[in-house]
């Protein structure tokens, strides 16, 4: 039953995928308003999907690889709609909402997400914290990857000197910079709150959740502090972005096969 | 006492005279300006066949539309505007005159910026919607003309809202201006520098300074032409080899130079990257030959448009508001037969004579398309 409102924020980020379509092709309505209304009708689903989740099992519902890929959608939109509302940036829906719908069907589709068991494990708190602020921090570094996408396409459109109409209904490339170094540090203050809260329960965590948490922080702190203190260039600074996303998406996906593995040893 | 329309004395038949940039050259078109005050309003109202009146007067154009008898109004008018100053019998050949349907669709046209010099520019309807304002609080506009004028303003919203007749820039000012829009966001903390005062550039300088540019160094081989200009639009005057120290606080530079080489180097560029922070430059290069080396295009955050490329722009826009001509002319068929039966509805439909009906008639033979059946393509 829970699934199904993940189905149907789905579909609501289905319907964002045609007006992307519609928009860059013919550059038709001014994006805005009705890319916001579609994030935020997604962003409900996946909500009322969380917190049903939560409520079943008595956990922050990252309990297994569809819950944490909803997690993360559902951080990507949540800062969106933050974002979007706050720096004018709602024309980056355009691009969310293809990667929600692609990143949401293929965790319908593919992602094992077994019947939630009520009480499974006690309740730790400093986990479920490191949890959630990690995840989250994810959302923000998907959503600065998304924006420097952005970025890239727009200096590219300028450089060719041949800006089609789309060009003029994207965001200004100043803005899109700073809102990808804004995203990218909230997103590294949460996950360094976030693997704070993970060493004070005081349990041993594996040796490949540990490195690839302070991979991920490191790969973080080093592009904020070029980007603050030696400046390579936005072009760069926007690569630099959707690499370190990447390779924390390959660093979340290396740790769910290991914990997978792991727990079919445990069974046989 | 306050003007009341003889809308219902007359025959609601509509008619417009007028002169424009298409028809007659500006020495023709200032002589017949006529301010459209209440008194001139009135007093064309009151003139023989003239129910009801709305003048347009722009620098482009001037058109006066009634309702009432045509055939009177015509007179009335010819004779009224022979009276204007230095008029002579030999400018009426530049006049065009326009009835029923065809007034209403010329309306239309002129509303949706289709007539204008700039093909689909919106400040027309601004125009229109005042000249109906001044016509309103002067009393000269009852039931007949106040249907076509909003029908009007519907008419040329949806033409704005469903095609691409008023999308993109046509200018190379504006067309530089939407670049910095896209590059800064908004332009209120940009500081432009112009080198060489050209035309085409302080033309450019007035445009980003009217969208919020805050600041503006003007440098300029002869210093006295650079400080005129500064003083005239509230910037401050450099001497022409002090550009490359301003440049870190510059945002955006205007060049126009005469020099026979490049003036703004990319090794320059490069030198002041750093300093930057990541802070793009907008390097807009209006000489020719060119001022700017194409090598910056190299540098990250360095943006360089030349005469041709912002010409090119202004071009493809252009070409793409023609490509929806035939989009427009449906819609205001549209709305034009739509009108014409509203108003057919409002007079007496037993008298065959009337004018209106018979336009109406004329209208649907020559555009069968208008009761949807479908013409073969052209």
């Amino acid at each position: 039953m829970d699934r199904l409102l993940v189905t149907v924020s789905t579909l609501f980020f289905l319907i964002g995928c045609v007006r992307t379509w519609q928009v860059l092709n013919s550059g038709g309505d001014d994006p805005g308003l009705i890319d916001y209304g579609i994030h935020l009708a997604g962003f409900l689903g996946q909500f009322g999907f969380l917190l049903t989740r939560s409520v079943r099992t008595g956990h922050c519902p990252v309990t297994n690889s569809f819950e944490i890929l909803i997690f993360v959608c559902w951080s990507v939109c949540l800062f969106y709609l933050l974002v979007g509302a706050t720096y004018r940036m709602s024309p980056l829906g355009l691009f969310t909402a293809p990667s929600l719908f692609v990143a949401q069907a293929l965790a319908l589709w593919l992602a094992p997400d077994p019947e939630p068991i009520f009480g499974r494990g006690p309740t730790l708190f400093w986990i479920e914290l490191h949890a959630a602020l990690s995840l989250m921090a994810y959302g923000a570094f998907g959503l600065a990857a998304v924006a420097s996408i952005v970025y890239l396409l727009q200096d590219n459109k300028l450089r060719k000197h041949q800006p089609d109409p789309s060009f003029f209904q994207l965001p200004p490339l100043v803005g899109l910079r700073q809102v990808t170094i804004r995203l990218m540090f909230a997103g590294f203050v949460a996950l360094s709150v976030g693997l704070v809260a993970g060493f004070s329960e005081g349990i041993p965590a594996t040796w490949v959740k540990l490195a690839s948490g302070i991979f991920v922080w490191l790969a973080y702190a080093l592009a904020l502090a070029f980007r603050m203190w030696r400046p390579q260039g936005p072009r760069r600074g926007a690569v630099v972005a959707i690499v370190a996303f990447v390779l924390a998406l390959l660093s979340l996906g290396g740790m769910e096969v290991v914990k997978a593995n792991n727990s079919k040893a445990v069974i046989h | 006492m306050k003007y009341l329309p003889r809308i219902e004395a007359t025959k609601p038949e509509v008619f417009c005279i007028g002169l424009s940039h298409q028809t007659a050259p500006v020495g023709i078109r200032e002589r017949y300006a006529l301010p459209p005050s209440p008194e001139l309003l009135r007093g064309l109202a009151g003139l023989a066949g003239i129910g009801e009146v709305v003048v347009l007067s722009t620098c482009n154009r001037v058109e006066i539309y009634t309702s009432g008898s045509a055939e009177d109004a015509r007179v009335s008018l010819r004779t009224r505007l022979a009276e204007c100053e230095k008029s002579c019998p030999e400018d009426f050949s530049h006049f065009y005159e326009f009835r029923a349907g065809q007034a209403i669709s010329h309306l239309f046209r002129v509303a949706c910026g289709m007539e204008s010099m700039v093909f689909g520019e919106t400040e027309i309807l601004g125009q229109v919607k005042t000249s109906y304002a001044q016509a309103v609080s002067a009393g000269t506009v009852g039931k007949i003309l106040n249907t076509i004028f909003q029908r009007a303003f519907q008419t040329a919203k949806q033409v704005r809202s469903t095609t691409n007749i008023t999308r993109g820039s046509v200018s190379v000012g504006s067309v530089a201006v939407d670049l910095a829009e896209r590059i800064f966001g908004n332009l209120r903390s940009c500081h432009v520098m112009i080198m060489g005062a050209g035309e085409t550039s302080e033309k450019t300088a007035r445009a980003l300074l009217s969208r919020g540019a805050r600041g503006l160094f003007v440098s300029n081989r002869s210093f006295h032409r650079a400080a005129t200009l500064a003083a005239e639009l509230g910037g401050l005057a450099i001497h022409f080899d002090e550009w490359l120290t301003r440049l870190n606080d510059t945002d955006i530079i205007i060049s126009s130079t005469s020099a026979p080489h490049y003036i703004v180097r990319r090794g320059q560029i490069e030198n002041s990257l750093f300093l930057r922070r990541e802070r793009p430059l907008f390097l807009i290069d209006l000489a020719v030959p060119r001022d700017v080396d194409p090598d910056v295009d190299q540098l990250d955050a360095v943006f360089r448009y030349d005469i041709d490329s912002l010409e090119g722009i202004a071009r493809e826009a252009m070409n793409q508001r023609r490509k929806d001509i035939h989009l427009c002319e449906e819609i205001i068929a549209k709305h034009t037969h739509e009108v014409l039966h509203k108003l057919l509805s409002h007079v007496n439909i037993n008298d065959k004579t009337h004018a209106l009906e018979r336009e109406l008639q004329t209208n649907l033979s020559c555009n069968p398309e208008l009761l949807g059946e479908s013409k073969p393509p052209a």
